[in-house]
């Protein structure tokens, strides 16, 4: 499902047309610190933004704004042209009921089966016959691959296997904008590259306006038709993916590459080939290396041949580095 | 001197904690009556087996051995009043009018109070409230109002299956062990049992079942910080309900006994 980065068009996109979101100067705070600190930002109809941004910046926080949990301290937040915090109640379950949410853990309700979780906009939210909407309840799930845990309670299942389910929720009422908190974190290779592709399909197909806050710059590059980078609560950049590769900005740098004397130690293009950069971060690799160093010191020292063999490939598979990246140690 | 308004600033801070709490749970109330028009039995049902039918074994046993203790108790002054039949009469007042929704109320903290504070807590802390409210589902209607309708009936149920179990273990004490005559023994006791006693002890109940599930869906709305948050919400959930029940207790004492039937 997913696509290959390179043969990824880039959507067009129309700023004559009304955002959908647009947010103005947005500060909110805690405890006399601003996490958002006067964020300015508009998305577009189709568009497929990806925030980023170190732990702690504010991307959760903003996320909430965007969902009318949190209350700016100052700014303004209009969906579908409707400022959040002038709406009546009504109103803005009215907003609502136009947008889906991929929460972090999934967010299911544990009372309920994954199946019922998929069902409950759809019964509250629709005049659907149960038949009708028993169907709508699987295709949702067969999206996500999750055909076979319609009974299962949300206990029973892995927490992959509950963010696909908090997916399916999300998109089950077919929202025009849909956030997604951390798609693919937990989520094994294989099947991040399924959600992306989801992601891109609905935003392709039926025209979904998507904000993704993510950490998995993979992911990120693959979904986004533009990318925010966030930094004490300020945007730092926002750009295309290819601008924000080339941004000189010395954080975008840093957060895109990592530090850079342990990436190219740790982690030389051959084995971030082979995707460990999706499973471990460079201070990991660095641990990772030292730990595996003692075991072979200590399997040698032991006379364990088959134990060294197998640390000795390890280690020349995490630091074999390609001529002019320099060896790692 | 510095003590003394150290005091008088806690005070201070005890008084507009508590009052910023009442007030919150009244707003509570007042959100949860208007989503009552959209009320579904289903739910309400469901909540009432949960915390009413699975409750009615131990709320049966509490309140048998809540009247045989009263019984036991009164027992050395009624033999030296030579009065020992009129345990009777003291048991069905007393579990009649206080005790058997009294018990029940403190019962159910424990056994409905907190079970609604740590799941609504979890709910919380899961970001499965902020689920609801994204979904544009209310949580009132979704989580409250069931289980306030659900607990309250259902205190009522019980508070009447305690009255009649209050009396049973008086019985149990009179008729075995102070050696009463049985017939002599209900006689007494129906005699004693009032016509307006049992609607005001139902009265009790019902709000009691109010203030159970308002503080603990209070305390579990508001929740946060983890599995400490949850912890910290059913604890002060079930404290805060048995303190309240019992300060109504006195309100509704002093009503019913001075108030509505005079002095």
């Amino acid at each position: 499902m997913s696509r290959p980065l390179s043969s990824r068009t880039t959507k067009p996109i129309i700023p004559a047309e009304p955002p959908v979101i647009e947010i103005v100067n947005l500060v909110k705070g805690f405890n006399g610190r601003n996490v958002l600190d006067g964020i300015n930002l508009t998305v577009y109809r189709g568009e497929t933004l990806v925030i980023m941004g170190a732990s702690g910046c504010g991307k959760s926080t903003l996320l909430r704004c965007l969902i009318g949990a949190h209350r700016p301290d100052d700014g303004t937040v209009k969906l579908f042209g409707k400022e959040l915090w002038g709406l009546a109640p009504k109103e803005l379950d009215a907003v609502r009921r136009r947008l889906g949410i991929l929460f972090q853990s999934g967010a299911l309700f544990s009372s309920m089966t994954v199946g019922e979780n998929v069902a409950l906009p759809l019964k509250e939210h629709t005049d659907l016959s149960p038949e009708m909407i028993d169907l709508m309840v699987k295709v949702k799930l067969e999206l996500v691959g999750l055909r076979e845990a319609e009974h299962l309670l949300p206990a029973q299942i892995s927490g992959g296997m509950a963010k696909r389910a908090g997916l399916a929720r999300a998109i089950a009422l077919d929202p025009e904008l849909l956030f997604y908190d951390e798609p693919t974190s937990g989520l094994d290779p294989i099947m991040t590259g399924i959600i992306d592709g989801l992601i891109m399909d609905l935003a392709r197909t039926m025209n979904v306006t998507s904000v993704v806050v993510t950490h998995d710059l993979k992911s990120a590059f693959r979904v986004a038709d533009r990318m925010v980078v966030l930094n004490n609560g300020k945007v730092v950049t926002v750009g295309k993916p290819h601008e924000i590769r080339s941004c000189p900005d010395s954080f975008v740098r840093r957060f895109i590459q990592g530090p850079v004397e342990a990436k190219t130690a740790m982690f030389p293009k051959s084995a971030m080939d082979k995707g460990l950069d999706d499973v471990l971060d460079a201070e990991d690799a660095a641990q990772h290396v030292s730990r595996l160093r003692e075991a072979l010191a200590k399997a040698e020292s032991e006379g364990r041949a088959a134990e060294v063999l197998r640390l000795k490939k390890e280690l020349s598979t995490l630091e074999s580095v390609p001529s002019g990246e320099g060896r790692g140690g | 001197m510095d003590v003394l308004l150290r005091f008088l600033g806690a005070i201070g801070h005890f008084g507009s904690v508590w009052a910023e709490e009442f007030g919150q749970m009244g707003l509570l109330v007042q959100r949860t009556m208007k989503s009552l028009p959209r009320m579904r039995p289903e739910p309400v049902a469901v909540q009432m087996i949960r915390f009413g039918i699975r409750a009615i074994p131990i709320v049966s046993l509490v309140n048998l051995f809540v009247g045989m203790i009263v019984a036991v108790s009164m027992s050395e002054m009624l033999i030296s009043l030579n009065a020992v039949s009129r345990t009777a009469q003291i048991v069905a007042v007393a579990v009649t009018r206080e005790l058997a929704p009294l018990m029940t109320g403190l019962v159910m903290s424990g056994f409905a109070g907190a079970a609604i504070a740590a799941e609504i807590a979890t709910m919380n802390v899961n970001e499965e409230i902020l689920a609801l409210e994204a979904g544009a589902l209310s949580p009132i209607r979704f989580l409250v109002l069931p289980r306030l309708l659900g607990v309250m009936a259902m205190m009522m149920c019980l508070t009447l299956i305690a009255d009649i179990l209050g009396m049973v273990g008086g019985y149990i004490v009179g008729v075995y062990m102070l050696d009463i005559p049985p017939l002599n023994y209900i006689q007494i006791n129906n005699d004693s049992v009032k016509w307006p006693d049992i609607p005001k002890g139902l009265v009790k109940a019902a709000a009691f079942g109010l203030i159970i599930t308002v503080v603990a869906c209070r305390q579990g709305l508001k929740a946060d910080g983890g599995a400490l948050g949850v912890g910290r919400a059913t604890t002060t959930a079930v404290v805060h309900s048995i303190m309240i029940i019992i300060a109504a207790n006195l309100a509704f004492a002093i009503l019913f006994n001075w108030t509505l039937a005079g002095p």
